[in-house]
């Protein structure tokens, strides 16, 4: 071997020692890194038991027990359900994570300008747990389509933060729902307010029903966001139209399930010729009213196709916490005669000052009576 | 009553009836066309790439507008956008596009339009947007209005038009380029004019009623078998033959349940057996 060769080999072992080094170097600072920054951070938390003692169990939709910390501070609403139910209890501002639905609320958004900041950590039918995890909420409501998908239970379970399956099928379950949120968040006493005054609303409207009696009842569709979408039984439009005395044409009929919605066939429709269409999608009652393809429609014959009211959400929309005021606004659209003595415009805003404690103009009222222009369109908020 | 029973006839079965004619018959008619000039009877009216390109063309027009109104002119145009790529890539490897390079190239570009239609679905808003575009593609002809057939019915017809017009050209293709062009047949010019026509006829297709499988792979074999081998009489056979099957399937879907089946599901079902009945029949006739 040469002085020369020799010489050369020393170099590159330099040169292989330093780099080894430089490689060691950045793989400690990474890791670094990584644990410093704010999503990792809270990974290493406790668990929940251990950073507070004082616990309280319930049991959710799911049939599960589980136990949540006394005082609740960062909500994360994985159903755009529990969003309006944490708001109308007040706790809004304690909301910190969202599906990306309730950013596009006008009317909760304005009321609740921190929503549109919270983090959406629910894309894809999924949870991104990672943004959940940072976002650090002490309880998760999730909703029961999630909670089927054994895959995502798991994750949630991983993460430790406590969850809650909140879902209903029927007023009475929408009730316990309205109720468990109440008792996890600390508004007890107003979910048992809200959940007297939607008894009270069932009554009224039940009482002065008592006169109409089941054959005479009005035949009613029910269009969902989209003209043929409509309600199935065993699911809370099914329960509340019933008790508004809507014979509703779709329930116990043999629809077309897609992911979580019904929807009829137009022919189905026709065949089952309703007196009376309430449409909940602003436009919606428009296209019916000027398609050939409906137009042998006695409803449409008749001009009658209603837009439902349109507040915080769709009024009798399966996700609405507003069934209250569609019980009152259907049983009075359907009877008039029977219901001249509800005053809708006083009552809406009786009930947004009661529950939300938002005082609507007069203006206002009318624009969610007529239905029209209250949610943002999916563009804007982009 | 009687009112209602015309409103469903006219303005529900009718224009149901005619474009599911119209849809049956050019999917098939272009299966047809390609099986002849690919040689391979393994082609369908979607090998290369029209039905995944539409579809994802349907799937971002669903994603960007939020809505179902632009789905015809995305599904369009992404469909022959496909096609023609796959057409490039054919010619990268020979000017003359060999039919093996174009199966090649529309294999890639199917696969890539796949993966891109996934990543939509990934990325859609589960509660609206996903529910609409897997509607969409998994097909239907549910929704049929008059104003569909004016839509589609243009590039089908015309793509259709042209097939049976230049049929005669895909028996001396179907020999085999070195054989068409001894008999002076331009066969890069007249590959693409039919590779056009049964673009225009399937993408016409696919943006008014999604994707619809089987049509166009079965129809012609059920037609080979009746007819024979010969283009001039199976591609008009086959038009006809899948405008039928098409028919009877979506009637069927729609009377089995009330919530109709998918055609999708119900073209696999009943055209399978249909098929193996025909091959013990005929033992393969004019294969």
């Amino acid at each position: 071997m040469t002085e020369r060769e020799c010489n050369s080999i020393k170099i590159m072992k330099k040169v292989l020692a330093l780099r080894a080094l430089i490689f060691v170097l950045l793989i400690i600072v990474s890791i670094i890194a990584a644990g410093c920054s704010d999503g990792y951070q809270s990974a290493f938390r406790p668990p929940v038991g251990a950073r507070k003692a004082e616990m309280i169990t319930v049991r959710d939709y799911a049939g599960r027990i589980v136990e949540v910390p006394v005082k609740v501070e960062r909500i994360g609403c994985l159903y755009a359900f529990c969003g309006h139910v944490v708001a109308m209890l007040g706790k809004g501002e304690n909301i910190v994570a969202v599906v990306e639905g309730l950013k596009r609320d006008k009317l909760l958004t304005q009321m609740l300008p921190n929503i549109k900041e919270a983090a959406a950590p629910y894309t894809g039918g999924a949870v991104n747990l990672e943004e959940l995890i940072k976002a650090d909420p002490d309880v998760v409501f999730i909703r029961g389509e999630t909670a089927r998908n054994k895959g995502e239970m798991e994750k949630l379970a991983k993460s430790g933060i406590p969850y809650l399956v909140v879902d209903y099928r029927n007023i009475e379950e929408q009730q316990y729902a309205i109720g468990l949120i109440g008792q996890v968040i600390g508004a007890r006493t107003k979910a048992q307010r809200y959940n007297e005054y939607y008894q009270r609303c069932i009554e009224r409207v039940q009482k002065d029903l008592k006169a109409v009696p089941a054959n005479k009842r009005v035949r009613v569709y029910h269009s969902v966001n989209e003209a043929t979408r409509t309600d199935a039984r065993d699911t809370l439009p099914a329960d509340w139209m019933q008790v508004a005395g809507a014979n509703n044409v779709s329930v116990n009929q043999d629809l077309k399930l897609i992911g979580d919605k019904y929807f009829a066939s137009l022919e189905q429709i026709i065949l089952w010729d309703p007196a009376v269409i309430l449409v909940n999608e602003s436009g919606v009652a428009d296209y019916i009213l000027n398609s050939r393809q409906w137009s042998s429609l006695s409803a449409v014959k008749n001009r009658k196709v209603y837009q439902m009211p349109n507040g915080i959400s769709r009024w009798g929309h399966p996700g609405s916490l507003e069934t209250p005021m569609a019980i009152l606004w259907t049983a009075k659209t359907l009877y008039p005669n029977l219901f001249s003595g509800l005053d809708m415009v006083s009552e809406t805003k009786s009930f947004y000052k009661e529950f939300y404690n938002y005082d609507l103009p007069e203006e206002l009222v009318r624009q969610i009576l007529s239905g029209k222009g209250m949610r943002v369109s999916k563009e804007s908020t982009r | 009553m009687p009112d209602q029973y015309t409103s469903i006839v006219w303005e529900i079965r009718m224009p149901r009836a005619i474009l599911g004619a119209l849809v049956g018959g050019a999917l098939a008619i272009s299966g047809a066309a390609f099986q002849g000039i690919f040689r391979n009877p393994l082609v369908s009216s979607g090998i290369l790439g029209v039905s995944s390109g539409a579809g994802f063309g349907a799937a971002l027009a669903i994603l960007l507008f939020n809505s179902t109104s632009y789905t015809y002119v995305f599904a369009f145009f992404f469909g022959g956008l496909a096609v023609l790529a796959s057409y490039l890539i054919g010619r990268v490897y020979s000017s003359t596009t060999p039919a093996i390079m174009l199966v090649l190239g529309g294999v890639i570009v199917s696969s890539v339009f796949s993966a891109l239609i996934s990543f939509a679905k990934y990325v859609a808003d589960p509660y609206n947007q996903l529910p609409t575009i897997v509607y969409w593609l998994m097909g239907s002809l549910a929704t049929a209005r008059y104003h569909d057939i004016a839509v589609g019915g243009i590039p089908m017809a015309v793509g259709i038009s042209g097939l049976i017009a230049i049929r005669w050209r895909v028996n001396v293709l179907s020999m085999g380029d070195k054989e068409a062009r001894s008999l002076g047949i331009d066969t890069v010019v007249n590959k693409g004019i039919i590779i056009a026509c049964a673009t225009l006829a399937t993408a016409g297709a696919v943006c008014v009623s999604g994707i619809i499988g089987w049509v166009g792979l079965v129809m012609p074999h059920i037609g080979r078998m009746l007819v024979g081998n010969d283009n001039k009489v199976l591609i008009p056979a086959s038009l006809s033959l899948g405008a039928c099957f098409l028919i009877f399937v979506d009637n069927l879907g729609r009377l089995i349940t009330g919530s109709e089946i998918p055609l999708g599901i119900l073209t696999a079902l009943v055209g399978g057996p249909f098929f193996v009945y025909l091959l013990k029949k005929t033992k393969g006739g004019g294969w």
